[in-house]
């Protein structure tokens, strides 16, 4: 019986394996977004998510910060507008982090 | 796999979010609407100058593609100044540029399988033998030039609403065919009129909602 809970207990990942910059539920989005897109703007991701601007502007400098995403300003006409980009450093761990958290959720489905 | 369909989820979601703002229904609409005139300046002016009826098919489609063109112009205009600066820019991944480059190829070939349906084979080979047969003539119009190119695209693209309006464009030929042999007179394209300012009405009221929920950022 202990060797079972033991079993159980190693083969469950711990929530230090996740990566928390990204586990948490807005950046987790954004980064699903940027994901499945080639690039995005600003407004684009903040329609998108329905956050505001300032939280949203705080959690692109968290994720800018630990170099997952680009951004890089540009001019259309007059306007400037924030065009952002998932890294390939922020591809890989989000590739990680996906893969991490559908073990996770497998392996409840199969207990 | 649970991974896979989310992020198929999302991206479906985010491509979808395309066709929220009414301009595909007006452009729709008016492409319905603009076939009226062109049918009418063939029919009534250019083809008792010099044209025989093959040349009358051949210029009709040529003349309504011109004006499909012509609005495409226009429509990717209006999306560039009125839609992007609200909803933002994006781009998409590969994937979904394979699918409007197939998009465009097929529309190219679709057209030269139109040109060559109703100048060769329909003039030549349908044309003999059925005869004049009203009922034919809309199935075959509705079909070749609604239905299947509207369900290709609605298919490729992703745009639901314009299998409804393929389908509905489709069966108004059809009626408007019916209506002509119950009342001895028919009254070509009137049901395209009244379908494709349906239709607009419809994208008006979309893009006006569209604009309301997405004021311009200053």
């Amino acid at each position: 019986m202990k060797n079972n809970k033991d079993e159980i207990k190693n083969s469950l990942p711990t929530m230090d394996d996740f990566d928390k910059i990204i586990h948490e539920p807005a950046r987790l989005l954004i980064l699903s977004i940027l994901y499945v897109l080639e690039s995005a703007d600003f407004v684009f991701i903040k329609n998108q998510t329905k956050l505001t601007d300032g939280n949203l502007s705080s959690h692109l400098s968290k994720l800018e910060v630990v170099e997952f995403i680009d951004a890089q300003k540009k001019f259309i006409g007059k306007k400037p507008i924030t065009i952002l980009k998932l890294s390939q450093k922020g591809r890989s761990a989000f590739e990680k982090y996906k893969k991490k958290m559908v073990y996770f959720l497998n392996s409840l489905n199969r207990r | 796999m649970i991974e896979v369909k989310f992020l198929k989820k999302m991206e479906k979601k985010i491509w979808k979010s395309n066709f929220k703002h009414g301009l595909w229904d007006i452009l729709f609409g008016t492409i319905l609407i603009i076939l009226i005139p062109t049918h009418y300046f063939i029919g009534n002016i250019a083809l008792r100058i010099t044209m025989g009826h093959h040349s009358f098919i051949f210029w009709y489609v040529f003349l309504g593609f011109s004006c499909l063109t012509g609005l495409c112009i226009l429509f990717k205009y209006l999306s560039d100044t009125l839609i992007s600066e609200r909803v933002g820019f994006v781009k998409y991944r590969a994937n979904r540029k394979i699918i409007l480059k197939k998009m465009i190829i097929l529309c190219i070939i679709y057209l030269g399988v139109i040109l060559l349906f109703f100048g060769y084979i329909y003039t030549k080979l349908i044309y003999p033998i059925m005869g004049n047969d009203r009922f034919f003539n809309a199935i075959c119009a509705g079909l070749m030039i609604f239905l299947i190119p509207c369900s290709i695209t609605a298919y490729l693209i992703e745009f639901k609403k314009l299998y409804i309006y393929g389908l509905l464009t489709a069966i108004g030929t059809l009626v408007n065919e019916i209506f002509g042999y119950f009342i001895g007179k028919s009254y070509p394209f009137l049901i395209l009129l009244i379908i494709g300012s349906i239709i607009v009405c419809i994208g008006i009221l979309i893009f006006i909602r569209f604009l309301k929920k997405y004021p311009k950022s200053v």
